[in-house]
């Protein structure tokens, strides 16, 4: 495969300029049950993505061939969508940015490590998980790793090239509350080993699954709520996507207008830090532009939107770095998010809620949303909370409220900040009041 | 694409350690997604997904893999690693590829796909110019998608290997409308799909009113009042409606969940596990339907399943590996949203059959609670069959009568009590199209049923006590 030729030939053919991103991907999966291999899965797979500017429009495509014929594809069809696009390209494509921050986060460990090594790990979990108290089945043992790597060329002559590799392990079990069936798990990924405490891990899903016997519901009304930072985690990203400047400028976000004001509780700060040794390290964006650390949120202040370069043409500003191609289209989108944590104990949260409800999990979010006004309405699990502490389990019910509301409203925040596989580290939260549905 | 030649050879090399079943999935796909937002087509871009998967099966074990590298060195070095997941003799030598024949349930006479774009644009054009004929419509967004998927499936079993090949077909639009006022901002979406070509598209899909629908419905809901919450009855309407039964037990009737006696619904068949008066198929072979499909994802021809029949378990949706643990042949339910899944049996085009009543004496005789019209989808946990989906559109009943509007439910509940729970069927089945998310990737269905009333699901919504 040419890249230099796809340039030239995309030149030739009237693509003003043009970008391309090649993307190579391997993958091992396994799953367990009953302590035996149930499913292994390998994988090698390669995409290319283009765009450019023909007769003054962005155009977008991919393909999976790699090799000269794709090139031509990503040519032939650029040409093609450009008759019926009629919007116009305002701001070209990239030269490059000064300086890029790159860290090295790929991990040699998981190469280095055998097969065999990473079908033991999940089967000590699983052999763990048996010995809890209450478990009766085991639902899922399941590990992958992915390893990817990518590589940005223009027509600027800019060429970047990163890598990175993780690890994940998800482990379910069942267990009886009755005539019930009851689940629990959790998920841990990184890219090493030597951080992950088989025994933990499964003493604390043991724990969750025991903890989950005796739910009931719970009287409907509108009570303290402490939300847990798995839970949290969901509603920070989802909060996050309204401060995108391509919603805010179609006059889609809530947060339109509300750059510099207080918009949340003052206890409440969230960074962007995608230049942090994480595994969701990202040092350029989809349009080649550097990244970097910023505050989105301090201290209930917004303090930007989010932009790729087109977004920040419009409103007289930089790109923040947050520019990605997807589906055909360059659109906006946030990397690893970090809320800032607070100075107190889950167990002060609950005292200050005195008779409320601890959410541990949210279930049918994504459609309860309503992006545009925050209103949601979800399936919740948890705890109430019965004279400043957390007591009884509860089941079926209902948490309904309003995302913009819930961050103005937040009372405290403990300190057991928690990095969750969606790039979002957040603590636990007291919320003043939230709906709950149930009996 | 491959060769039966090469074909044969990478089933008998994944096929060299002792597997008992070989499968190459192979897929050549064009898509074209196109998008226009409010007045202006902002893009249009199309994709092209290329490359292979390998499946082998022996006993109760599965090894995948894929590869977007399609020559002879690539596939046999993934059917060669792949075999290495196994230590034995070889069971199957295989020495002949044979050709079957696919059924045509999906004919598809003049290809989306290769409609010219401005045909496409100038459709979603006219809903645009529909969707905003009202000032309150501040946003509209319209998109096209068509696709063709060439597939070649070659699995062996014994020492002749079968080939079949198929040709998917598939037509989108969606529309979108955002209404705002001095206060609200809402927004409401419409789509319909179809598996066919695109005289169907043109006969089956009138666009004009499903923008129509979708700019009434966002303004209406500007004025809506919150849900209320507790425990009511309630009145699903038809079509979408049927996404209640999709994740209430439609999940839980899959293989997948069933084989390993997780399901709530593991070892019922002959049980009984709904109200009498339900009756459920899921039905792959609906005519150009959105969720039909002329082969399963292992070359099994699709099949009309009854699921359910007076309330009693009759089957599962099985494939051909869950299949093996259930003792149960698999029914032309396995499916993939591409090469990098490995299949697992899925719902095609599901629904509850019709039933006696009117659906207008089913809101009559409801004194007080909700009737949910349209639906944003949901998820289930199908260990515990606890479920919710939001109703994107509701109305309160009082006194037998359709009255107003409210806005952010979800219903939440477990599957088989609200199965058992449902005490009216009405008799004006409809369906409506959607994708669905699970462990083989997003595919294209259909969910349905006729009007029907639960006697009490737990509602969520910000609206304090139902009155």
């Amino acid at each position: 495969m040419n890249i230099k030729r796809f340039f030239e030939e995309a030149k030739k053919d009237g693509l003003e300029e043009c970008q391309i991103i090649i993307n190579k991907s391997s993958s091992f999966s396994y799953t367990l049950y009953h302590e035996k291999l149930d499913n292994y899965s390998v994988s090698q797979s390669e995409k290319m993505t283009a765009s450019g500017i023909y007769h003054g429009k962005y155009v977008a495509a991919s393909t999976e061939k790699c090799n000269n014929n794709g090139l031509t594809y990503l040519i032939q069809t650029m040409l093609d969508a450009s008759a019926v696009v009629e919007k116009e390209s305002e701001i070209g494509l990239f030269p490059g940015s000064k300086k890029y921050h790159k860290r090295n986060v790929y991990s040699a460990e998981i190469l280095e490590t055998t097969p065999t090594f990473k079908i033991n790990l999940g089967k000590r979990v699983e052999s763990l998980l048996k010995q809890e108290e209450g478990v009766n089945d085991i639902a899922e043992i399941s590990y992958s790793e992915e390893d990817n790597h990518s590589e940005f060329y223009n027509s600027y002559g800019l060429h970047l090239k990163d890598k990175a590799n993780d690890w994940a392990l998800v482990a379910f079990v069942l267990g009886k509350d009755g005539e019930r069936t009851i689940d629990a798990g959790d998920i841990y990924f990184g890219n090493s080993f030597s951080s992950f405490h088989p025994e933990e891990f499964a003493h604390k899903i043991g724990e969750e699954l025991r903890k989950k016997i005796g739910a009931t519901s719970y009287q409907s009304g509108k009570y303290p709520v402490i939300i847990d930072r798995e839970v949290f985690a969901t509603f920070v990203s989802s909060y996050i996507r309204t401060t995108s400047a391509e919603l805010v400028q179609k006059h889609l976000s809530p947060l339109a207008n509300h750059l510099g004001e207080k918009i949340a509780s003052s206890r409440l700060t969230i960074e962007e830090r995608p230049l942090d040794k994480t595994i969701f390290h990202q040092y350029f964006d989809d349009e080649g532009v550097a990244t970097q650390n910023k505050a989105i949120i301090k201290n209930g202040v917004l303090t930007t939107y989010l932009h790729n370069r087109e977004t920040a043409k419009k409103d007289g500003t930089e790109s923040t770095g947050n520019a990605v191609l997807a589906g055909g289209k360059l659109s906006v989108k946030a990397g690893y998010l970090k809320v800032k944590a607070g100075h107190t104990s889950l167990d002060e949260l609950a005292k200050k809620a005195n008779k409320g409800v601890y959410i541990t999990s949210i279930a049918g979010y994504g459609t309860g949303l309503n992006p545009y006004n925050g209103d949601f309405s979800c399936q919740a699990q948890g705890f109430a909370i019965e004279e400043g502490k957390i007591s009884r389990p509860l089941t079926l019910i209902t948490l309904s409220g309003n995302l913009l509301q819930l961050m103005k409203d937040i009372l405290m925040l403990d300190s057991r900040a928690k990095l969750n596989i969606n790039a979002v580290e957040c603590p636990d939260v007291l919320i003043k009041k939230l709906s709950i549905g149930g009996e | 694409m491959v060769s039966k030649n090469l074909a044969l050879l990478t089933l008998n090399a994944a096929l060299a350690t002792g597997g008992d079943y070989a499968e190459l999935y192979v897929e050549d796909t064009r898509e074209e997604r196109m998008s226009l937002d409010t007045g202006k087509m902002e893009y249009s871009t199309h994709r092209n997904t290329y490359g292979a998967g390998i499946r082998i099966l022996k006993g109760l074990q599965s090894v995948y893999g894929y590869t977007s590298d399609l020559s002879k060195n690539g596939l046999l070095s993934l059917a060669s690693s792949l075999s290495l997941a196994f230590e034995g003799e070889r069971l199957i030598e295989v020495k002949e590829v044979k050709k079957r024949r696919t059924p045509k349930i999906c004919p598809s006479v003049n290809p989306v796909i290769d409609v010219p774009s401005e045909e496409k644009a100038n459709c979603l054009k006219a809903m645009d110019k529909t969707a905003r004929e009202d000032e309150r419509i501040i946003r509209t967004t319209c998109t096209f998608l068509s696709e063709e998927r060439k597939i070649e499936i070659f699995n062996a079993e014994s020492s002749v290997a079968s080939f079949f090949t198929n040709e998917e077909h598939h037509a989108r639009v969606i529309v979108s409308a955002t209404a705002k006022d001095d206060k609200n901002m809402e927004t409401s979406s419409e789509n319909y799909g179809i598996h066919g070509g695109w005289s169907f598209f043109l006969k089956e899909c009138d666009p004009i009113q499903l923008a129509k629908k979708a700019a009434k419905t966002a303004i209406a809901l500007l004025t809506a009042k919150e849900c209320p919450s507790g425990k009511f009855p309630v009145v699903i309407g038809n079509g979408w409606g049927g996404v209640l039964f999709h994740e209430a037990s439609g999940h839980g009737l899959e293989a997948a969940a069933t084989a390993k006696g997780q399901s709530v619904f593991s070892n019922c068949i002959g049980k009984q596990i709904a109200s009498p008066l339900v009756t459920a198929y899921d039905n792959g072979v609906i005519p150009n339907a959105w969720g039909s499909n002329n082969l399963d994802s292992e070359g099994i021809p699709t099949k009309k399943n009854l699921l359910i029949k007076n309330g009693i378990c009759t089957g599962y949706l099985v494939d051909r590996f869950n299949g093996r643990r259930l003792n149960m042949a698999p029914n032309g339910c396995s499916r993939r949203e591409g090469y990098w899944y490995e299949p697992t049996s899925r719902m095609s085009n599901t629904y509850i059959a019709p039933g006696k009543d009117d659906p207008e004496d089913i809101i009559r005789d409801t004194k007080l609670g909700l009737y949910v019209v349209n639906f944003g989808g949901g998820s289930v946990d199908t260990a515990t069959g606890e479920f919710n989906f939001a109703a994107n559109e509701a109305y309160i009943i009082r006194d037998g009568k359709v009255e107003e509007l409210v806005k952010g439910c979800i219903l939440i509940g477990t599957g088989k009590e609200v199965l058992m729970n449902i005490d009216r069927v009405g008799n004006d089945l409809n369906l409506g199209c959607g994708f669905c998310g699970a462990s083989s990737g997003s595919v294209p269905v259909t969910v349905g049923q006729p009007t029907i009333r639960v006697k009490e699901i737990t509602v969520g919504g910000r609206g304090g006590k139902l009155q």
